[in-house]
């Protein structure tokens, strides 16, 4: 990413603070303060910098190395991972520069890690964030937070007694285009939410490449029960997240269904899922994702009575239709004061059917950003200044839980509520 | 650039209302919108028979088996309806069998609502019919939208319902008139006929065409005579002093069998028709009605 990008998103969040207000930031998007405020162009000391350790080097772990790498802020002190081609490659992308263990308890023992980022199989999210937070590290830990709820309660009333940071990786919640988006619809522009869909669609057996079959588990552990609750988990509570922070609630109750339909290798959690989560005002969102197809692809639909988002496409549909074109013709003509004749006289004109309406963007440039970036500035931005955003942890842990209940309801086969001892505040 | 120039629009009647005020500044502007907003917004609600729960779909559902009650706003325009229905000899005609279209191609005649004023009641006298206000709904606003903009003191106005339903109102702030032109249906932005208005409504009936091609094969239009669809790829456009005049007369010309358009348009000495009708290879012949 070179500098004119990482401005121009600054700008935008700047923007953002500017066009919406603080009180548009302190209530929808309190953890952007901390991007808001900061100024870009600071010449860093090496005791600004925080260190952070990296505890989970595979494919997303070592995407976010390389995300760091690119902030000022940060320096990559240790890395870490059990797997030896992971903790070889971990090394190498550091130059060697970067204390390297294979047992995390080792890196949190070093006392001068200010935060560690983890991004480990799902089942160990939980006892390594809590031990993290104990040893006084603050933490990054990849979505969702934890394969049981209580274990994601754990996880947020250690941040809590500790006073450290925890943050989760929902990068949606820095993306500019969903920023805008919630600015949007916190104006009113859908009117009242009044139904949510979402869905990812894929077509491949999410497999990765296994070198021995004793590793199977370790490395396709998304694909079991024990280590992961599969699109659940790892797909939708992204877009779970999005739903809540767009209608601003909490789902209190889900109903699903799901099977392995189309995957039968072995794997142990569905290859395709429905649900439908209900929100105290009565709002559903209706989600499925499945593995078999990937036509429909990926997609947040919010809708109310004013109009529709599709969020990963950034695109707003009016109900509302576009002016004639003769009308914006005579503005044109008014506005350079020309006097001709308007093309308006025709059969009444009616409005397009949806697949020939094709809405507006809602950014007028991609940033090409999906938001890790951004997140990971946030966050050492976050760690530097001991910022704790409690809004931030509860759109987290609630995704989280959402995620969690809707893989329940489908192995139960029944509406589950989200328990009492679950809630907080 | 000029210094006033307020434009605004809105979904309405199942189509769009755009409103051009060239002199008009935004705080004025967003007033006279937002009452010709709530004044279409009602009128729909009263009239449409789309809607689920307007009054019409009341009156449609009830006033075969009893004469139902209504507001003195309803007497006066089924009276009027009634009254165009004459003077267009039936081509205006705001009844429809309930079965149209599947396997009943009657037509019934607006004769069959019983108005009785005293009662303020209304009551089909015929059980098959029901009332499609589509070819009044847009002029009769439109009345009410001068209405609105006299009242505000507006004096240049350009108001398109539709694009099919227009109100000009004084003039062009660079010209003595407004120029609307009735588009060509073949070749987007080629006008076939130019209306110099001032103070004075316009209205077309026709095939919608869109991006140069027909949208429907067929209109929604009934001939009235022989109860088809009307096919012929023709449009109608009126010029009148009221913009429900221009409006019930587009669409009685549209359906009407040759012979009788003279006989319907002596009964409208002050309205002008232009008649633009298309050959199979898309040339268009021009005629003037009056």
């Amino acid at each position: 990413m070179n500098k004119t990008e990482q401005q121009s998103r600054r700008e935008f969040i700047r923007n953002v603070s500017l066009v919406t207000g603080t009180s548009f930031i302190a209530s929808s998007l309190p953890w952007m303060n901390a991007l808001a405020n900061e100024n870009p162009d600071q010449t860093l000391s090496p005791s600004d910098k925080i260190r952070i350790g990296i505890i989970g080097v595979g494919s997303r772990g070592s995407l976010l190395l390389l995300h760091m790498k690119n902030i000022p802020s940060i320096e990559i002190a240790a890395v870490c991972d059990n797997y030896s081609p992971h903790f070889d490659k971990a090394k190498e992308m550091t130059n060697n520069k970067a204390k390297a263990f294979v047992d995390y308890r080792k890196l949190l023992e070093i006392k001068d890690i200010d935060a560690v980022v983890i991004a480990t199989p799902l089942n160990e999210h939980a006892h390594i964030t809590i031990n993290a937070l104990q040893a006084g590290k603050h933490v990054f830990c990849e979505k969702s937070m934890a394969r049981i709820p209580e274990d994601c309660l754990a996880m947020v009333n250690t941040h809590r007694e500790t006073g450290k940071i925890l943050q989760i990786g929902h990068q949606r919640m820095f993306n500019p285009k969903y920023i805008k988006a919630m600015e949007f619809i916190s104006a009113g522009q859908l009117g009242n939410i009044t139904q949510m869909r979402a869905f990812w669609h894929r077509n491949n057996d999410w497999r990765r490449v296994v070198p021995s079959p004793e590793l199977e588990k370790k490395i396709n552990w998304r694909l079991y029960k024990e280590f992961s609750c599969g699109l659940m988990t790892e797909l939708a509570s992204h877009q779970i997240q999005v739903a809540n922070w767009a209608l601003g609630e909490f789902p209190d109750k889900v109903m699903g269904a799901g099977s392995i339909n189309y995957w039968k290798d072995g794997r142990e959690v569905h290859d395709n899922v429905n649900l439908v989560y209900t929100y105290p005002g009565g709002t559903q969102l209706i989600y499925d994702s499945c593995t078999s197809n990937k036509y429909y692809g990926l997609e947040e639909q919010i809708m109310g009575p004013k109009g529709t988002m599709e969020l990963e496409a950034g695109k707003m549909f009016s109900e509302t239709p576009p002016p004639a074109p003769g009308i914006m013709h005579l503005i044109n003509n008014i506005e350079h004061k020309v006097f001709d004749t308007i093309p308006l006289g025709g059969a009444s004109w009616i409005p397009d059917t949806p697949s020939k309406n094709k809405g507006e963007y809602i950014l007028d440039e991609d940033l090409e950003d999906d938001g890790t970036q951004l997140e990971l500035e946030a966050f050492a931005y976050s760690v530097k200044n001991n910022i704790i955003d409690p809004e931030y942890i509860r759109q987290a842990y609630y995704a989280s839980i959402a995620a969690l209940l809707g893989f329940n309801a489908i192995e139960e086969e029944k509406v589950i509520a989200v328990p009492e001892k679950l809630k907080i505040v | 650039m000029k210094e006033s120039l307020y434009h605004n629009h809105f979904a309405g009647m199942g189509t769009r209302l755009d409103l051009v005020l060239p002199d008009t500044d935004t705080a004025n502007g967003d007033t006279v919108f937002m009452q010709i907003k709530a004044e279409v917004d009602r009128l729909e609600k009263k009239l449409s028979c789309f809607l689920p729960d307007s009054e019409l779909t009341y009156i449609n559902q009830h006033a075969a088996k009893n004469p139902v009650k209504v507001d003195q706003e309803w007497i006066t325009i089924l009276e009027a309806c009634n009254k165009y229905y004459k003077s267009t000899y039936s081509c205006f005609d705001v009844t429809l069998q309930q079965n149209f279209g599947k396997n009943h191609n009657k037509l019934s005649g607006a004769d069959n609502i019983v108005i009785d004023k005293n009662d303020a009641t209304i009551h089909f006298s015929d059980p098959g019919i029901k009332i499609d206000l589509g070819g009044f709904g847009k002029g009769y606003a439109l009345d009410y939208v001068n209405e609105i903009l006299r009242f505000h003191d507006v004096k240049n106005a350009l108001v398109s319902f539709g694009e099919s339903s227009i109100l000009a109102l004084g003039k062009h702030p660079y010209g003595n008139h407004w120029n609307i032109g009735v588009q060509h249906l073949f070749r987007p932005g080629e006008n076939v006929f130019v209306f110099n208005l001032e103070n004075i409504n316009m209205s077309t009936s026709g095939m919608l065409a869109r991006n140069g091609k027909l949208r429907y094969r067929k209109t929604a239009l009934i001939n009235p005579v022989n109860g088809q669809p009307v096919e012929k790829v023709r449009t109608i456009s009126v010029k009148s002093a009221k913009a429900i005049d221009a409006e019930i007369l587009s669409t009685a010309l549209y359906v009407s069998p040759q012979n009788r358009k003279k006989k319907i348009l002596s009964n409208f000495p002050e309205s002008e028709a232009i008649e633009a009708i298309y050959t199979n290879d898309e040339k268009v012949s021009i005629f003037v009605l009056k």
